[in-house]
């Protein structure tokens, strides 16, 4: 286990550099100058030209990218065009907003979808199948800052329930910081529980049919025992690598959320950036929320095990 | 002696969409203490699904047990409420099925599983537990029991895992085993060991057994009775020896001669091996009058049109035959 672990970790690598590559140059090709939207129309060319020539813009792409390279591996993401302060700083300011709210959005999404998934299954293709399955369809389809504007809508402007606007870490005030959590962690994990549940369902019909079901049924065990005891467990595992996979979502859906909800985290640092044409800061996000997904994703690979033990990781 | 499981006039139907099969359309047995009833047929007679339905392990829908009795020592099976029916469950009948390799959960330990099935019925102590899981698995020769109990399914064969299966089965000395091909899955080595000590078990605990299979072979070995099922029907019951010398249903008949007998002595350019003609009919649209009148080499005008009575054709010999009505 501990030599795939580290086996894992050095894919990583490639991994990253592909991200890496794709990400600086993605973000250069969106059309407009960062050093033109930092000093605004009226700079005169030769100020920019100095400025750009200062931050090493110039130089060719090619270049400017190994030595943007060079220095994340030394630890330095490097400088914010914007707010001239280390992207790395950043970051780590913005981002325990961000694992909250996912992390919330999951456990939202999976106490959702896992009843939900396991409902429809026993209770397949009748009334209650059909109808758990239609919300599941509404689910995937409804669009994350729709859904995130509407339910600020009904819940927090019309309602009530809920702040509209600011935040409050939860780290320092538990409850008051969850009111402001709750409806952009539940917006978040619709979709990702809507493709949970499905994928619960038909792995639980799978299993559903195998004889060791049968086999608990009659060994007198009651039908909650052989559901969650016996079918659940091993009806988890495919489910598990759509949880790995769906954080990916989560992940670019905090980016919206964090929008529409105005939270000071990651997603929302980085759509300023992309505003702002930003290249550092950008870069740097991205590459972090990558590393972030395939370390999950290890994680998920890892817990395989432990429901399925004819998995072994030599 | 009293009857320790009594099945009357037993009916299970499933629902499909392309019908209604009559899986088990009728069928009466009956089974004494420590006794072993074979019962035989191709697949898709109903022998499964009367298994199933003694434990009320039909799943509904598509199937449910439409009429009929099930008394265990007595009491009607069918009118218990769901819980005192899994109260009877795993304690008084027990099951062994047909592939050990799809029967035991993949994701608990052996020991997992066996303790689950005694302490759901038993209240007794952990570590109480542990020692007649033990004493049990020593029972079906496992070696180095206690270790296996950390053991997950895969890492037995499947002759070990049937041990297990054996070894859960009787861990509560049940009144009745319904034993569903229980050898079918395994090597043709070990068939034998592993019925050698599951008649060594009943027979210490005065378990009953239903053997289904398809193999006469180890029905002719153990069985006391056998009861042959053709559609959804028992169409001849009688002791083993009778049938095996003397069967009066021309189906019973044909499966006999089907089956290769090694040390008969025919000559070069020999008879094949006798077939019984046509296919099992479709369980959705059965054939009128006696379901088997067309493959029947031995058929009467009134086969096609009435079903035959149960006809005793000799001591504890019964057949469903027009042939002796």
């Amino acid at each position: 286990m501990l030599n795939y672990s580290i086996r894992r970790l050095l894919y990583f690598i490639p991994t990253l550099f592909i991200v890496a590559f794709m990400v600086f140059f993605l973000v250069r090709l969106i059309p407009g100058d960062p050093i033109q939207v930092m000093l605004g129309d009226g700079a005169n060319p030769e100020t920019i030209a100095a400025v750009r020539e200062k931050m090493g813009l110039d130089r060719p792409l090619p270049i400017q990218f190994g030595i943007w390279l060079g220095s994340v591996v030394k630890g330095d993401f490097g400088t914010s065009i914007q707010t001239n302060r280390p992207v790395l700083q950043s970051i780590r300011e913005r981002f325990p907003v961000t694992i909250t709210l996912t992390t919330l959005a999951l456990l939202f999404s999976l106490l959702l979808s896992i009843p939900t998934g396991m409902l429809a299954a026993v209770y397949r293709n009748t009334g209650k199948d059909y109808f758990f399955m239609l919300l599941t369809i509404l689910g995937v389809s409804a669009p994350v800052f729709w859904l995130g504007l509407l339910s600020l809508l009904v819940f927090s402007v019309k309602l009530g329930w809920f702040p509209s606007i600011g935040f409050v870490p939860i780290w320092e005030d538990f409850w008051t910081g969850l009111t402001y959590l709750i409806l952009p962690a539940v917006t978040l994990a619709l979709h990702m529980a809507a493709v949970v549940a499905r994928m619960t369902r038909s792995s639980m019909l799978e299993v559903l049919r195998l004889e060791y079901i049968t086999h608990a049924r009659a060994k007198g065990l009651g039908e909650g025992k052989v559901l969650i005891k016996h079918a659940l467990k091993n009806a988890f595992g495919p489910t598990l690598t759509t949880i790995g996979i769906q954080y990916g979502q989560l992940l670019g859906g905090a980016v919206i959320t964090e929008s529409v909800f105005s939270l000071p985290g990651l997603g929302r640092y980085v759509m300023v950036s992309i505003h702002a044409r930003d290249y550092p800061a950008v870069q740097g996000c991205i590459l972090f929320m990558a590393l972030i997904y395939v370390v999950i994703n290890l994680v998920v690979d890892l817990m395989y095990t432990y429901f399925d033990p004819r998995i072994e990781y030599n | 002696m009293d009857n320790i499981l009594d099945i009357q006039d037993l009916h299970t139907f499933f629902y499909t969409p392309e019908g209604t099969a009559k899986a088990v359309n009728g069928v009466s047995l009956s089974l004494k203490p420590g006794e072993i009833l074979g019962l035989v047929g191709e697949s898709g007679c109903g022998k499964s699904v009367t298994n199933l339905s003694v434990l009320r392990l039909i799943s509904d829908p598509p199937g449910k047990i439409v009429s009929g009795k099930i008394s265990l020592d007595g009491q009607d099976l069918l009118q218990l409420p769901k819980r005192d029916m899994r109260k009877i469950r795993g304690d008084r009948i027990s099951m062994i099925f047909q592939e050990p390799m799809i029967s035991l959960n993949p994701a608990y330990t052996i020991g997992n599983q066996l303790m689950e099935a005694l302490l759901t019925h038993r209240k007794i102590s952990r570590a109480e537990a542990v020692n007649r899981v033990v004493e049990m698995l020593q029972m079906v020769e496992i070696p180095s029991a206690e270790k296996r109990l950390k053991d997950y399914p895969h890492h037995l064969s499947g002759g070990m895992r049937q041990r297990v299966m054996i070894a859960e089965a009787m861990l509560l000395r049940p009144q009745v085993l319904l034993a569903d091909e229980p050898t079918t899955a395994l090597d043709v080595t070990i068939q034998a060991q592993v019925l050698e000590l599951m008649y060594k078990l009943t027979e210490e605990f005065d378990t009953a057994i239903i053997l289904v299979t398809h193999n006469l072979g180890i029905v002719a070995e153990s069985a006391q009775r056998v009861a042959v099922m053709y559609t959804g029907r028992v169409i001849e019951e009688a002791p083993v020896k009778d049938l095996f010398e003397s069967p009066r249903h021309p189906y019973t008949n044909g499966l006999l001669r089907s089956v290769p007998v090694p040390d008969q002595n025919r000559p070069a350019g020999r008879e094949p091996l006798y077939e019984i003609e046509g296919i099992v009919p479709n369980l959705f649209d059965l054939p009128s009058g006696c379901s088997f009148h067309p493959r029947c080499s031995r058929i009467k005008d009134i086969c096609r049109h009435e079903q035959p009575p149960e006809v005793e054709v000799g001591t504890n010999h019964m057949a469903r035959c027009w042939l002796y009505a």
